[in-house]
């Protein structure tokens, strides 16, 4: 009987314990919650500027124009090109007049080439002549650059960038059975293939269209050093995105997949009569985990090497849309950085 | 003037613009030094809740009352401006044709954005970062990032750089969501909702400069532009939480909590 009594007792003092943790807790919570309300705040001149943001934007277009940075730089535009174009002597008017000048031509120009997309002939002021305009915004084509040395043959440009000869030839195949059988096409014999000329490239120029005016191209220099050292800093395989069908694939990646380019390369089809020339690129597909959907609390999509099944895959080099960022996120696995330019922040969203 | 067309014409221009930063701002609007120049905000309610809008500046009518000392509800003059935040009843722009000294005012992606709040951001992040034990995963992340086009790579860790310039800041911006959330990985169950709203908030406000340097914004645009904007100014809970604004807040909490 009485050690039961000593039981309850000791239980008791054990939950009266734990009460007490437990109110002690809550009073430490609402005394840091406290703490924080009182010293923290918002109260300075930078967040108030905020609030005016979305009305300014409205009444007066993007911010962006209003930058200081413009205003810096005028030091340089408006005041020391025209000193150095003067006489020296009595400069101010003639700064002045040089930096009227420009922005006449400038203007002049900007004319031209609107009345050249509208009609496609100018005529000349006076004189009723009219000149057919050259269209100056054409499509700039995806090039590559950097030829690598000793890459003639499909072998030797394996041992060069230490890729396995098996995969690259499956996957050369691969591509090979999926394009049009044409004059065009590769041979799809493993010993013929191997006698083709081959070039290996260590840079490709991926014309990507700017966000905002489609007519003009940004130009993307993804590199792929293989081994090799890229001006003292370790080899470079850059990553790439590639297109791959329509916009319902890989979730919120919209078709787009991101992948690491290790090898370029120029095959010329010298056995058929076309001698067509076929670029290629020969990427290593990065996984989307949970099918391309972002990840919740990180706010971001993650890609992974692929566990199961190959991951090389040759493809034209039309197919490479653009250069990517991911960044390393544990092993083997990265986050796709989509706020690292305005274009992919548009499409992934 | 000499024109795109070859012509001289004649010319009246329009002051519409005056592009400076804030302490400028203050001797050119005659404010004080935390006051808006563009509302009249009180100076202790400065960053409130972006709902409620306070009165536009009217610097025609302060002119007025300086000049004919209308009676006010204040005790006098100088009250009257004082409680507004002015310093001067006779603004310089006042009288000029057509310039409404309100509008001179532009926003300013530099400072307010890049050398201000993402400034600020990173403080708090810092603190975030040394609270929670993730400033070498950070530091290590920092390193690794791979180069991108327009981007320039940061060669030293995030701890080693002492002083940031604009465009430092601005390449930040870019990559601080995604280093963020490499370096808060593996978290565990007591950590989930802190680290989550951590991110929440750095990305809301990198998403806001995002839309911010958008060159031409489209009305379709606006519905999001305007939430994202509520969200990035409205929406501080967590940034208030755990202080952005003074770390020795944080040392504190630190020290409660442990």
């Amino acid at each position: 009987m009485a050690d039961q009594c000593a039981k309850e007792v000791r239980h008791r003092t054990v939950a009266n314990r734990r009460r007490l943790a437990d109110q002690e807790r809550v009073e430490r919570s609402a005394r840091r919650a406290d703490l924080i309300r009182r010293e923290n705040h918002f109260n300075f001149i930078k967040m108030q500027y905020l609030t005016h943001f979305a009305s300014h934007v409205r009444r007066f277009g993007s911010i962006s124009m209003y930058s200081t940075k413009i205003g810096e730089l005028a030091h340089k535009d408006q005041i020391k090109d025209g000193y150095r174009r003067s006489k020296k002597n009595e400069a101010t008017r003639q700064i002045l007049s040089h930096y009227g000048r420009q922005c006449v031509l400038g203007i002049r120009l900007q004319t031209i080439e609107a009345f050249s997309k509208v009609d496609g002939v100018i005529v000349v002021e006076d004189s009723g002549i009219e000149m057919p305009t050259i269209p100056s915004n054409c499509t700039p084509r995806w090039v590559l650059k950097g030829r690598m040395k000793n890459t003639s043959t499909l072998t030797e440009l394996c041992t060069a960038l230490d890729i396995h000869y098996s995969n690259m030839m499956e996957e050369i195949l691969r591509f090979i059975r999926q394009t049009a059988a044409d004059d065009r096409r590769l041979p799809a014999d493993p010993a013929e293939l191997r006698l083709l000329p081959v070039e290996g490239f260590a840079q490709l120029e991926i014309p990507v269209p700017d966000l905002q005016e489609t007519d003009r191209f940004q130009i993307n220099r993804a590199r792929c050093t293989g081994t090799k050292a890229f001006r003292n800093c370790g080899s470079r395989n850059d990553s790439v995105w590639i297109q791959t069908g329509g916009e319902a694939n890989y979730g919120d990646l919209r078709g787009g997949v991101v992948a690491r380019l290790p090898a370029l390369l120029k095959i010329r089809n010298i056995l058929s009569e076309a001698a067509a020339v076929h670029r290629l690129a020969l990427v290593r597909i990065l996984h989307p985990i949970n099918g391309g959907r972002f990840h919740i609390p990180s706010r971001h999509i993650q890609v992974g090497n692929r566990i199961n099944g190959p991951d090389m895959r040759i493809v034209s080099i039309g197919a490479v849309i653009g250069q990517a960022q991911v960044i390393p996120s544990g092993e083997k696995q990265w986050i796709v950085n989509h706020r690292i330019d305005l274009r992919t922040f548009n499409e992934i969203y | 003037m000499d024109c795109a067309d070859g012509k001289t014409r004649l010319c009246f221009p329009i002051w519409s613009a005056w592009i400076t930063d804030h302490a400028e701002y203050a001797d050119l609007q005659g404010i004080g030094s935390k006051s808006c120049p563009k509302c009249e905000v009180p100076c202790e309610e400065l960053g409130g809740d972006p709902r409620w809008m306070y009165q536009t500046h009217d610097y025609m009518l302060y002119r007025e009352k300086a000049l004919r000392h209308e009676p006010t509800e204040a005790a006098g003059i100088p009250e009257y401006f004082q409680r507004l935040g002015v310093k001067i009843g006779n603004n310089v722009f006042t009288g000029l044709d057509r310039v409404s000294p309100v509008d001179l005012h532009k926003p300013d992606l530099l400072h307010n954005i890049h050398l201000g709040l993402f400034k600020h951001m990173m403080e708090w992040v810092e603190g975030f970062l040394k609270k929670h034990k993730r400033q070498q995963a950070f530091d290590d992340t920092w390193k690794d990032i791979p180069p991108y086009p327009g981007f320039s790579v940061p060669k030293k860790a995030y701890r080693e750089i002492t002083q940031w310039k604009g465009k430092e800041m601005r390449n930040l911006g870019g990559c601080i969501s995604a280093v963020l959330a490499s370096a808060l990985r593996n978290l565990d169950s007591s950590q989930y909702q802190d680290f989550k709203s951590a991110l929440k908030c750095v990305s809301t406000q990198v998403d806001f400069t995002s839309w911010l340097n958008i060159v031409v914004i489209h009305q379709t645009h606006f519905p999001t532009w305007k939430a994202t904007c509520r969200y990035s100014t409205g929406q501080r809970t967590f940034f208030l939480s755990s202080g952005p604004r003074r770390l020795p807040a944080l040392k504190q909490i630190a020290r409660i909590g442990s």
